[in-house]
């Protein structure tokens, strides 16, 4: 095993581990819409929701970097470049994590002025983080960009894969600087703004997973290059053509020019049709390999990244892409139910599928089953697409009580939030939510697991 | 738009694209299984896509021109699962991968 592939199981550690924090955090987010009294004034919903967002933020990302280093060297037949400071930026990474959480959970804001923005809390969703760990994040990234390219230079080979990931780093590093605000006029902050939740989300994370995906294809089912790469310049072309000004369907109510809700919904209406593309390969190789592969859960993971990501952004997304719909959805439960769905499907999936691959070369296993996954496997998903369905309910119950029928304002949205409706899709997303974590407990105990107790590198026969 | 319409354009646009996906689904599985039957449950679920597109253009208050993209997608949804499908096949025959219904 090379030593980058090391450094990817330690991401992928702390990935799974700020996933439970991120559902810890979720589910007491949730509860406070059932009671809103707890906690109060201790620990208050702002602080759950930005640790519960944030969190998934950062471990969706160190998921992607534990991929990444853990392809590279395979990819490229070269160790990881720069695997020293790599380590060390990996650690103060986590290091820096941490120190943000529990400012955040103790001292959790600050007076308005510049020590708040740079030692408490940025302000901004998504990126809340204050100055000095956004630097820090910054550096990471370059980082990890140096090890990658300079990983390519040293083996002196570039494949097709690898080009495309090169090239998304630049915007994914770039989009990150919008983390620094800047602006004090709020509308123009909020127009950069979206450019970093929007062109990584919906850009560059997608072509990222794209590639992560591509060379998980390559291991997982031994799929030819020239296929995966085929695919993957089709799949990029596609998203990004349509991803990109997709970002217009973020610009309500922020004072930007109309046109960008027109442009927003236009093109984000044709988001579906590449991931129904995706949909029907995912089928196709599922029939080839007639649905076996010698890492089940991985494939079955990789299977449900497809699905989940069709359903989750395709469908869920086209409900409330276009304007005369999404100027009542926006910012209700709605957002947040395709919001859910969308990230477990498009990468939450896609890391896991990567972290069973990995365990399986890690422990020399030839063949990857057994019982615990499948209950995982099921629980989460099942738990997801509850919490889903129970959102929509509920924003649903905002869009037409508070915005259609009560024109927005502070009555409407008090009266919206007390409808049974309401009340009911928020009892229900708790009831998910646990359903989720008991399904996250059984995935940390599986990854524990699976596949220690077969004796190392024992050829077990594997299904074909 | 009233919020009755509302519900029920945004739930059309939902479903409309879940029965794409179906037919996209049942199409494959039909190609894979090289069975008619597969086949014909993915091309009802297209028929029942534009029967959707239908509905959500004679019914529904979206403007003109966002109508004019849901029978442009409703036809786009139509092309998609065979190109691809073709699209596999001429990729994974080159490489000798071929589906052995």
């Amino acid at each position: 095993m090379y030593e980058s592939q090391r450094l990817a199981l330690k991401y992928f550690t702390a990935a799974i581990t700020l996933f439970g924090v991120m559902i810890v955090a979720g589910l007491l987010a949730a509860y406070y819409y059932i009671d809103p009294q707890i906690l109060y004034n201790v620990f208050d919903f702002s602080t759950a929701k930005i640790l519960h967002i944030d969190v998934l933020i950062i471990w969706l990302l160190m998921g992607f970097f534990g991929a990444v280093y853990w392809f590279l060297p395979e990819e490229l037949g070269q160790e990881t470049v720069g695997l020293g400071i790599a380590k060390v930026a990996f650690y103060v990474l986590c290091a820096a994590v941490v120190v943000v959480a529990l400012v955040f959970i103790f001292v959790q804001y600050g007076k308005s002025g510049e020590f708040s923005l740079w030692f408490i809390n940025q302000g901004r969703k998504y990126v809340e983080a204050p100055r000095w760990a956004s630097l820090g994040i910054t550096a990471v990234v370059l980082v990890f960009m140096y090890n990658v390219i300079g990983t390519a230079v040293r083996a002196k080979k570039i494949t097709g894969v690898v080009a495309v990931l090169i090239v998304d780093l630049i915007p994914l590093f770039g989009l990150y600087l919008i983390s620094l605000p800047a602006i004090t006029n709020m509308s123009v902050d909020l127009y950069w703004w979206w450019w970093l939740v929007h062109m990584w989300v919906e850009a560059t994370w997608e072509v990222l997973i794209g590639c992560i995906m591509a060379l998980a294809l390559m291991q997982l089912l031994g799929t030819s290059r020239r296929i995966v790469e085929t695919w993957l310049y089709i799949e990029v072309a596609l998203v990004l053509g349509t991803g990109i000004l997709g970002l217009g369907h973020h610009y309500f109510w922020i004072g930007t020019p109309k046109y960008w809700l027109s442009i927003g919904g236009l093109f984000s209406a044709f988001e579906p049709l590449p991931l129904l593309g995706m949909v029907v390969h995912a089928v196709y190789d599922a029939g080839v390999h007639r649905m076996k592969a010698t890492n089940r859960p991985a494939f079955y993971w990789v299977m449900a990244e497809a699905f989940g990501n069709f359903i989750g952004a395709g469908v869920w997304g086209f409900m409330m892409t276009l304007p005369q719909i999404n100027l009542f959805s926006h910012g209700t439960q709605w957002t947040v139910s395709h919001g859910h769905f969308a990230f477990w499907g498009a990468y939450g999936c896609g890391v896991i599928a990567v972290i069973y691959l990995a365990l399986q070369k890690s422990r020399s296993v030839s063949y990857m089953n057994g019982a615990a996954w499948k209950w995982s496997f099921t629980l989460l998903n099942v738990g997801l697409v509850g919490m889903a369905g129970a959102l929509l309910v509920s924003g649903m119950a905002q869009a037409f009580y508070e915005r259609a029928i009560g024109g927005s304002t502070l009555q409407a949205f008090i009266q919206a939030q007390s409808s049974p409706w309401f009340m009911q899709g928020m009892y229900a997303r708790f009831g998910f939510g646990i359903l989720f974590a008991v399904g996250y407990v059984i995935l940390v105990y599986n990854l524990l697991t699976i596949g220690r107790r077969e004796p190392v590198g024992a050829a077990v026969a594997a299904p074909t | 738009m009233s919020s009755l319409e509302l519900l029920k354009t945004a739930a059309l646009l939902g479903v409309l694209v879940l029965f794409g996906g179906g037919y996209g689904v049942l199409y494959a599985v039909g190609r894979l299984r090289g069975d008619r039957r597969w086949l014909g449950g993915g091309y009802a679920c297209y028929g029942v896509q534009v029967l959707i597109a239908a509905v959500v253009v004679i019914t529904t208050p979206l403007a003109v021109g966002w109508k004019a993209l849901i029978v442009f997608s409703a036809l786009a949804y139509l092309a998609i699962p065979p190109v691809t499908w073709r699209y596999l096949e001429c990729t994974h025959h080159d490489e000798g991968e071929v589906y052995d219904s």
